[in-house]
């Protein structure tokens, strides 16, 4: 049996041969500049997919039983767009990691191992079978595990490594779980053929579910992301914010008509508003510049997965092309400010920020895409998602996050740049141009994006259903903007305690992801216990049966007299019992 | 007797006996070439031999009277596992010893230990296996008592005694099954042709007799006092070679045996409970272990568990994932075992609290070890994943939902073998490394690697041609 190589799997071959040259040339400062040139090509063989028809191709692996284990690749829309979105990001990511990652020792397996990711995310946007799909999915932990733990000096990071890839597993081993059920009950792991199929399947579709939601942070999983953003800035930019958290979001929108079909459209819906109020209250308190945009990271995919659980796919996909074109300028400038800074991350004491115009504009065009301010980048898929919430109650709470977001990211503009004059204690150090380059390139294709999308919808579409909910949404935008500016900028800086207890509910995350390790630990403890008297016990026995064996010793002690005497009484019960019959 | 049989059995033993009488650096040398000539052997017949179940079989009269001759068979199961014994004992011998002084036994025992499981899993006959299956305990014996550090000596003899109880159950249902099968015969072929013929009592006890046998040889809870000592006080090579391919012993013939004799639903569902109780009592011990040799035998012995819920589904997929199991773990292990004696033997020390800065100061080791982690716990594209899908496919079919629990003993092995890795990783700024890992110990990660991810990415060279 030979395996061809399907097309849509052909812009992942550019990034393994990078990932190979850079586990070869491992100290080479030059293996950067190949990982970007590679990505380069990649997005043109990325370009051409997209441009080109849709395709469905199914490759038979092996079969066993009755059972044929066929990879899938599909170069439908939805998969275009991820691969397209990928392979987009990719090459900014890898421009400013040149400058970034400076360590020669740091190079090889840095390019490597985002390569290798990069080439799993590819596989994952083209996969057309839960069996393409869960090896993707499975290489997306890896790599991101790998890449989180990547500063191996750092005690924290590798702890944020650990506390990740514990709840991703989780994920995986339901993934799993959840793919044994769909193959035995349709016999084929085929996407489209398992979503035409009839029948319920419900306990997978759940387990997917969850496995989704360990992949893309949402409650209860929600807080190994923040914790991730001990991993290099680019990393934080390329994976925990633009991609690899997507394919949770990504899945659960392919498998759109089955969550429809089974019912399960409230649980996405609710999950999603839950995990957005925490993650907004968690923003709003926050001190550290990344960990504010990992919460309003985990917002932004609540937000895809509201829309979905409200029906409106298209709301959503909007979202997920666009979000990522101001959230990773926003993590790449956090780097970049925070190695302006003397690596400070935290925003009350850092006070460079203003000093580079080009950054400055990058991060002010950011935020004001995060926040739904007309018509800057998430405007318009936020009005969408709300005017299709029918529900008053959704829609309110739809308005709050909007509100609470637009006023944390203010929140994180302005504290810095007020703090600049008297707080600047911090040297400045001037960052390279490959550095500045990709983020402000970014924020302006997110402008030029959404300005497309909205002309298009207003032109195809019309004003009508979408001005009352653009009003709104537009409105608490600038509320949101205000309130920043008359809570945190200039001298007003420190009016809210940043750890209010009931915003800042990390901490009830962690007493409780705690409290499960502990609880399993006292579990594995009294194995350990028992194992350690089990082991005692046999060893008891087995001195017992030697003990045993002395008895006979007792009587051979080699002493004539003790022999005498034996062959004696041995003699007397003789004749005392048969002396009669002689 | 045919040439391969022939050759796969007389090229191990005669390595075993010229290693153990030249000097070290040529026996060194013999004994590599001996097991690179079987691993050739081995994959050249899984490759190219157009995998019919069987390859090459061999048959000669040995004991007339008691109708025993001596037949192997090449193919399907057989050729799986002997794939498996050549790679696992292709980097064992690679790894060698490092004491100069045992070089010479350890290339003996290293190499009859491969023989031994080249004939026990090419042996189709019950006396044939049990031979072997006890030329493989006194081997073993001799690689913990005489090669260990440590308390090897009492560890030795303990495993000595559980094996030692595992024969004797062996034997006496050999016995049975000799006077019971209507042809009075060993051969696989006429057990199992007899299987549904035996009194209901006699076969309730062989059944027992075997299971108990082939769970204190895997091994399974409550039996498996006798492994976490074993595995520890063995030298890295008897670790791997114990661990890899001695605990397949048990598992084969636990496998065999439900081929065999296709017991009753309801032990079905005993041998699931057990095996599911087993992970989940491994997963739960590994988890506060320290020392890293200990946490990897619970780590296998987790595994095994996984494998015996295959078998216990009594299923074709099942079968077919515990085999696949079997080999991914012989490797995995096997891989594991190599890159904590490279620590061993980097650091001194076996204590998790000791060993820090691996990604610094050991990175290939390092390395290694994150992805034998990952392979251990069933990473797509390793062999290990084919192993788990199979499995719990085999289980859930057979049990329902039930077949999906023992999966939770994988996210606890995955848990603690996460955090062994975070806890080693990071440096404390201090070089506690004092030696290099030799260049044998880098080929040997590379072929184990190359190993599991070529049987992950390639299944269907050895899965399309089994039926089980």
């Amino acid at each position: 049996m030979s395996l061809p190589i399907p097309a849509a799997i052909l812009p992942i071959l550019p990034l393994l041969l990078a990932a190979a040259v850079a586990m070869l040339w491992r100290r080479s400062m030059k293996v950067g500049y190949f990982s970007f040139a590679m990505s380069l090509v990649s997005l043109a063989l990325a370009a051409a997919i997209f441009t080109g028809p849709a395709t469905q191709q199914s490759i038979g692996w092996f079969s066993i039983a009755g059972f044929t284990f066929q990879l899938g690749f599909y170069t439908l829309m939805l998969n275009k767009i991820l691969l397209l979105l990928v392979s987009v990001v990719m090459p900014f990511v890898m421009l400013y990691s040149t400058g970034f990652i400076r360590t020669p020792s740091d190079q090889g397996r840095y390019y490597a191992e985002m390569c290798v990711f990069a080439s799993s995310m590819m596989l994952f946007a083209v996969s057309g079978s839960f069996l393409t799909m869960f090896i993707a999915w499975e290489f997306l932990g890896l790599t991101s595990y790998l890449l989180i733990g990547f500063y191996t000096n750092k005690e924290a990071a590798a702890l944020a490594a650990r506390r990740s890839i514990t709840i991703i597993f989780l994920g995986d081993i339901a993934m799993l779980a959840a793919i044994v059920l769909l193959f035995l009950q349709y016999g084929t792991l085929d996407f489209n053929a398992i979503m035409q199929a009839p029948g319920n399947a419900a306990v997978p579709l759940l387990l997917i579910l969850f496995a989704a939601f360990t992949k893309s942070a949402q409650f209860p999983t929600n807080e190994w992301l923040p914790d991730a953003m001990e991993g290099p800035a680019p990393v934080s930019a390329f994976l925990h914010s633009s991609t690899m958290v997507k394919a949770g979001v990504f899945l659960v929108m392919v498998l759109m008509p089955m969550y429809v079909a089974a019912g399960l459209q409230n649980v996405i819906l609710w999950i999603g508003i839950v995990t957005a109020l925490l993650a907004v209250s968690n923003a709003l308190v926050e001190r550290h510049i990344k960990r504010i945009l990992a919460y309003s990271t985990i917002e932004d995919l609540s937000l895809m997965l509201i829309a979905v659980g409200l029906g409106n796919l298209y709301a959503a996909t909007l979202l997920f092309i666009v979000q990522a074109f101001y959230k990773a300028p926003l993590l790449l400038s956090s780097g970049s400010i925070m190695r302006m800074n003397d690596e400070q991350s935290d925003i009350f004491k850092i006070g460079n920020s203003p000093r580079n115009r080009t950054l400055f504009i990058a991060v002010l065009l950011a935020s004001l895409s995060l926040a739904s301010i007309f018509p800057f980048g998430s405007w318009i898929e936020k009005s969408l998602i709300s005017s299709s919430a029918t529900d008053a109650v959704v829609g309110s709470l739809l308005l709050l996050i909007s509100f609470a977001s637009s006023t944390y990211i203010f929140r994180w503009l302005f504290v810095p740049l007020s703090g600049s004059r008297k707080r600047a204690e911090q040297e400045y150090h001037a960052l390279r141009k490959s550095m500045l380059v990709p983020a402000i390139t970014m924020v302006l294709i997110s402008l030029a994006i959404s300005f497309y999308f909205i002309y298009n919808y207003l032109s195809t579409r019309g004003a009508g259903s979408i001005f009352y909910p653009g009003l709104e949404e537009g409105a608490v935008g600038l509320m949101g903007l205000a309130a920043a500016y008359l809570l945190f900028y200039r001298k007003h800086a420190v009016a809210v305690p940043s750890r209010a207890w009931l915003l800042y509910n990390r901490r009830a995350f962690d007493i409780s992801y705690y409290s499960i390790a502990r609880a399993f630990n006292v579990l594995a403890s009294a194995a350990d216990r028992f194992d350690y008297g089990l082991d005692r016990g046999i060893n008891a026995l087995g001195r017992a049966l030697i003990a045993f064996e002395r008895i006979p010793a007792l009587l051979e002690s080699g002493n004539p007299s003790v022999y005498m005497l034996l062959f004696a009484i041995g003699l007397a019960i003789l004749v005392l019992a048969f002396g009669g019959s002689l | 007797m045919t040439i391969l049989i022939s050759s796969l059995l007389i090229i191990p033993l005669a390595g075993a006996i010229l290693s153990y009488l030249l000097k070290e650096r040529l026996s060194q040398a013999v004994a590599l070439i001996a097991a690179v000539l079987v691993l050739a052997m081995v994959a050249g017949s899984a490759l190219f031999g157009g995998l019919p179940q069987q390859i090459d079989s061999a048959t000669a009269g040995y004991i007339p009277a008691i109708n025993v001759p001596i037949s192997f068979s090449l193919g399907g199961i057989s050729l799986v596992l002997s794939l498996m014994v050549s790679i696992v004992g292709f980097a064992a011998v690679l790894a060698g010893n490092h004491r100069r002084s045992q070089v010479r036994q350890a290339n003996f025992l290293a190499l009859m230990l491969e023989f031994s499981a080249l004939g026990l899993f090419m042996a189709v006959n019950l006396f044939i296996f049990f031979i072997f299956w006890d030329i493989g305990v006194a081997v073993s014996f001799f690689m913990i008592y005489a090669l260990g550090s440590g308390d090897n000596r009492r560890a030795a003899l303990k495993f000595l005694v559980y094996s030692i109880a595992a024969s004797s159950l062996l034997l006496a249902a050999m016995i049975a099954l000799y006077v019971y099968v209507p042809s009075h015969s060993l051969d696989y072929s006429s057990i199992s042709a007899a299987s549904g013929s035996l009194p209901h009592l006699i076969d309730i006890g062989v059944i027992a007799a075997l299971f108990v046998a082939f769970m204190i040889k895997m091994p399974v809870f409550p039996f498996h006092s006798w492994m976490a000592d074993a595995y520890s006080s063995a030298s890295t090579q008897g670790s791997m070679m114990i661990s890899g391919i001695l605990s397949k012993f048990g598992a084969y013939g636990m496998l065999t045996m439900f081929m065999l004799m296709a017991p009753s639903s309801t032990v079905a569902q005993y041998a699931l409970f057990i095996a599911g109780i087993s992970a989940f009592y491994a997963a739960f011990v590994g988890m506060r272990q320290l020392n890293v040799k200990r946490m990897a035998a619970y780590t296998s012995m987790a595994e095994l568990g996984i494998i015996l819920v295959g078998i216990s589904s009594m299923s074709s997929l099942g079968y077919a994932g515990a085999l696949y199991g079997m080999l991914a773990h012989g490797i995995s292990i096997s891989l594991l075992f190599l890159a904590l004696g490279a620590l061993e033997y980097m650091y001194g020390d076996i204590n998790a609290n000791m060993l820090k800065g691996i990604l610094r100061d050991a990175a290939a080791t390092g390395y290694t070890l994150v992805v034998s982690v990952f392979a251990t716990l069933g990473l797509p594209l390793t062999a290990g994943f084919i192993a788990d899908i199979l499995i719990f496919m085999g289980a859930t079919r057979t049990f329902g939902l039930a077949g999906l629990i023992p999966l939770g003993a994988l996210i606890l092995v995955g848990a603690y073998l996460f955090v062994f890795i975070n806890r080693i990783f990071p440096s404390d700024g201090r070089l506690r490394a004092s030696q290099h890992p030799s260049a044998a110990n880098l080929i040997g990660y590379g072929a184990l690697l190359f190993a599991t991810f070529a049987l992950g990415i390639l299944p269907f060279v050895l899965l399309n041609a089994i039926t089980l």
